[in-house]
């Protein structure tokens, strides 16, 4: 009798050990993070790093970034979502690669496979004019686009790119036809309408805002939901009457069936990062419109985009 | 402001101890990863970006830049002992550097090679001082339909890169153009041979099909050989380190023509240094009174791509500073380097901010100095590598090419595409089919239909366009002349052939 409860006490004291055990190794996180970048290194790699670098310090973890480029960031986003489940595996990316991508080709996951962590930001994304067009507003445009149907052209980063989808979107809104120019890549776009090539360029802002400045292109439009803050002096769709508001997000996404707790920290120390000066100031030197957004905000969001953006893909017939 | 006056603020911040300092540092990391296959410019730009946030924006955008066109000088030296191209351009120099290796002549060609980087560079960094916002004024009038039509002409002159059966070359050319349709379609986005792989939607990867076609091909030709080390220790003096006087006289000219061209794509942000360096070998070559030298270890066919591709990336600097409009990837870093640190390239950029400009102008200059003064010792050091016997040196040159395949786009993926490239340019090598113009194709290809289909949108399918603009006209001029000039001998040769019924096997002269 006595042995036996020896043993029971034994076993009860080795199961509270382990369950300690797992306790601790359930702290979250307890190990480096791993945020995947899907580009080549530039701008996005960079932002992800100088954020990645805030948010180490309130996880107390390091935070290893790393870039993994290819398929418009589907190769990096596939990485991602075919990882494990565990919270130490994370993307930083466009939403494209969420909402675009999967609708035009068998990536090896789906919209389902990634949990949506929280919005990073809101673009902005712009629209300008090449210098010499009959219009030098958003109004001007779309009056000139609706008498002149198809003779307006836009160039943006590529066919199928979220740019291009968001073009059609707003051309569709404002009752316009515009005629699509795509390039490889927003550099060339800008070339050609510096050139005079092509009369509308859809770009970010940091790509288009120097061109501006320097007289060398017209900002007409932001395409967010509200002026953002680098850029305030920029209509909205919805400032000229035209009921579009199509931000380009870029967030982060860890692999669906993480556990809520740590994406809850992820996203937490998100928030935190992003309000800092550090970030705040960096924001307005790269001209990237820093906006949280939490979890269930970002996914409600990501839905909505996602339904828009396969009906305009099947629309042009770049569905799969 | 005059350009005196611009060369004195230049010198008098580029020799501060602070920029000079940044600057060596730069441009020897750059000749470090540029020496390694596959780790290039962009890969070192994007891991010291972050460092240079702490620093002066002028000391930043100095070693940066340094990093860029310092890893240019490093890319030839793989193409010449192993003829393993770094990158791209470095594969034109492996035609006659590898050649001139094997006949024991691997020193004069390093030599020559650091030689008319210098001059390439210097060459483009004084059109920079010079002429930089006419020439970036330019390179906005070149627009889909002239790069179409340069790029036509290219391609036409690649017959010259191939040497033996003109068959063969257009066989490979051909190959190239085929291979370069892989991937995403530009303007339909419609994927093209992808077989549902998601690593094909951007096409091969160019520098892993570069290493396979070159280097893993050449391993795979020699590892039957029972020869033991790629040339004879005992052949290494100094003296078979230095040109010759003859080396110097037949090196120079072409060197100049190399400058000029790749100044010329340069400036052009859609063009890049492997065309150039394609391009200046295939005039070297069309000019030459003894085309049947290349190939073979022309000292001509390394001095004029060196010098192309050198001062073709000087010159990229052009449309960078002056209308904010990056050639590549890695300028493309180099302008966000320059945002980050609060300077935006513009046109106003001179005047605005003398200092910079001019510091960052005369500080390339400098790095290109110090560039060569580093390369022609190491030379001899260079060299040796060759006396390891190839049997453990293969092992060597397969880890690096296989890390700096991986590093590109951290992806094992195209590891793969090295080795079936290098297994398929093992047959290329036993059937005589020439690699660099399936490179050339390939690189060509892709370009050519994207330009060519944008100049239609932009004309809205007007082909008149690619004749009407006087640019883009006289290009296809020329490239209808360089087509009849190389199809005369051919035509010729086949005439006197049929006259002479049943003689010997006469090869045409091209």
């Amino acid at each position: 009798m006595n042995s036996i409860l020896k043993v029971a006490l034994a076993a009860a004291a080795v199961t509270g050990i382990a369950a300690g055990t797992a306790v601790a190794q359930d702290h979250y996180p307890s190990r480096p993070i791993t945020f995947i970048v899907p580009y080549s290194p530039g701008a996005t790699d960079t932002l992800a790093r100088t954020v990645a670098e805030v948010m180490s310090e309130e996880l107390g973890v390091p935070i290893v970034v790393e870039s993994k480029p290819g398929a418009g960031g589907t190769v990096g986003a596939r990485e991602v979502a075919t990882s494990d489940p565990d919270g130490y595996t994370a993307l930083f990316a466009f939403a494209s690669v969420h909402t675009v991508g999967p609708h035009q080709r068998d990536l090896g996951y789906d919209f389902d496979d990634l949990q949506p962590v929280a919005r990073v930001a809101t673009g902005p994304n712009l629209l300008a004019a090449r210098v010499g067009t009959p219009f030098a507003t958003l109004d001007e445009l779309i009056a000139y686009a609706q008498e002149n149907p198809g003779v307006v052209s836009f160039g943006t980063a590529g066919t199928g790119g979220l740019s291009h989808l968001h073009g059609e979107a707003f051309s569709r809104a404002a009752g316009i036809e515009l005629f699509h120019i795509p390039f490889q890549g927003v550099t060339p776009a800008i070339a050609a309408a510096l050139a005079g090539d092509i009369d509308l360029v859809i770009g970010m802002a940091s790509s288009i805002l120097p061109q501006d400045e320097a007289g060398k292109l017209v900002a007409l439009a932001q395409f967010g939901e509200e002026r953002a803050s680098v850029v305030p002096q920029l209509p909205t769709f919805r400032d000229a009457g035209v009921d579009a508001s199509l931000p380009t997000l870029i967030g982060m996404w860890v692999p669906a069936g993480t556990p809520e707790d740590a994406v809850e920290k992820l996203s937490g120390a998100l928030k935190a990062a992003l309000e800092t000066d550090q970030i705040r100031d960096y924001g307005n030197t790269v001209l990237v419109e820093f906006s949280y957004a939490d979890t269930g905000a970002f996914a409600g969001q990501l839905a909505t985009d996602n339904e828009s953006n396969r009906a305009i893909l099947e629309e042009l017939g770049l569905a799969q | 402001m005059n350009l005196l006056e611009g060369l004195a603020i230049g010198f008098s911040a580029a020799l501060s101890g602070e920029a000079l300092l940044f600057c060596f540092v730069g441009v020897s990391i750059g000749m470090f990863v540029g020496v390694l296959p596959g780790i290039g410019a962009l890969a070192a730009v994007s891991m010291i970006l972050p460092v240079t946030f702490h620093l002066e924006p002028m000391s930043a955008i100095i070693m940066l830049a340094g990093i860029f066109y310092g890893s240019q000088y490093g890319g030839s030296i793989a193409s010449i002992l192993l003829n393993l191209p770094g990158t791209a351009p470095n594969a034109v120099t492996c035609l006659d550097g590898y050649p001139m290796t094997r006949q024991g002549r691997a020193g004069v060609a390093l030599f020559i090679t650091t030689i008319t980087s210098f001059v390439g560079s210097t060459l483009a960094i004084l059109l920079l001082m010079g002429f930089a916002p006419v020439l970036g004024q330019f390179a906005l009038r070149f627009s889909s339909a002239e790069y179409f039509s340069m790029m036509l002409l290219g391609l036409v002159a690649a017959s010259a890169l191939s040497i033996g059966s003109p068959l063969k070359g257009l066989v490979a050319v051909v190959a190239g153009l085929v291979l370069g349709l892989v991937g995403m379609d530009v303007n339909s986005g419609q994927d093209r041979f992808t077989f549902g792989i998601v690593e094909l939607f951007d096409g091969l990867n160019l520098i892993a099909v570069a290493m396979g076609l070159f280097g893993v091909a050449e391993i795979l030709a020699n590892i039957g050989n029972r020869r033991t080390t790629v040339i004879d220790p005992r052949s290494i003096t100094i003296k078979s380190l230095i040109p010759t006087r003859q080396d110097m006289r037949l090196a120079w000219k072409p060197a100049l023509r190399g400058s000029a061209i790749g100044s010329f794509v340069g400036i052009l942000p859609g063009a890049g240094p492997s065309i150039a360096a394609f391009m200046s070998y295939a005039l070297e070559k069309k000019i030459s009174r003894t085309p049947a030298r290349f190939g073979r270890g022309a000292v001509e066919g390394i001095s004029a791509p060196e010098a192309a591709n050198n001062a073709s990336v000087q010159a990229a600097f052009i449309p960078t500073l002056t209308l904010g409009i990056p050639g590549d990837a890695t300028m493309a870093i180099l302008l966000a380097a320059m945002m980050i640190h609060g300077i935006l390239p513009q046109p106003e950029f001179f005047s605005t901010q003398p200092q910079l400009f001019w510091g960052l102008v005369v500080s390339f200059w400098i790095g290109n100095l110090i560039l060569l003064i580093l390369n022609i010792p190491l030379i001899g050091l260079w060299v040796r590598i060759l006396t390891i016997p190839y049997h453990y040196l293969f092992i060597g040159i397969l880890f690096f090419i296989c890390v700096g395949v991986y590093s590109v786009n951290n992806n094992p993926f195209d590891v793969l595409i090295v080795i079936i490239f290098g297994v398929i340019g093992y047959f290329m090598l036993i059937y005589q089919y020439p690699a660099a113009p399936l490179l050339m194709g390939f690189i060509l290809g892709p370009m050519m239909e994207e330009h060519f289909r944008r100049a239609l949108l932009f004309s809205r399918g007007d082909l008149a366009t690619f004749v009407e603009r006087p640019i883009s006209g006289a290009f296809l001029a020329a490239a209808l002349l360089v087509l009849v000039a190389s199809l005369v001998p051919i035509a010729r040769a086949a005439l006197r052939r049929r006259a002479e019924a049943g003689g010997m096997d006469a090869r045409s002269p091209e």
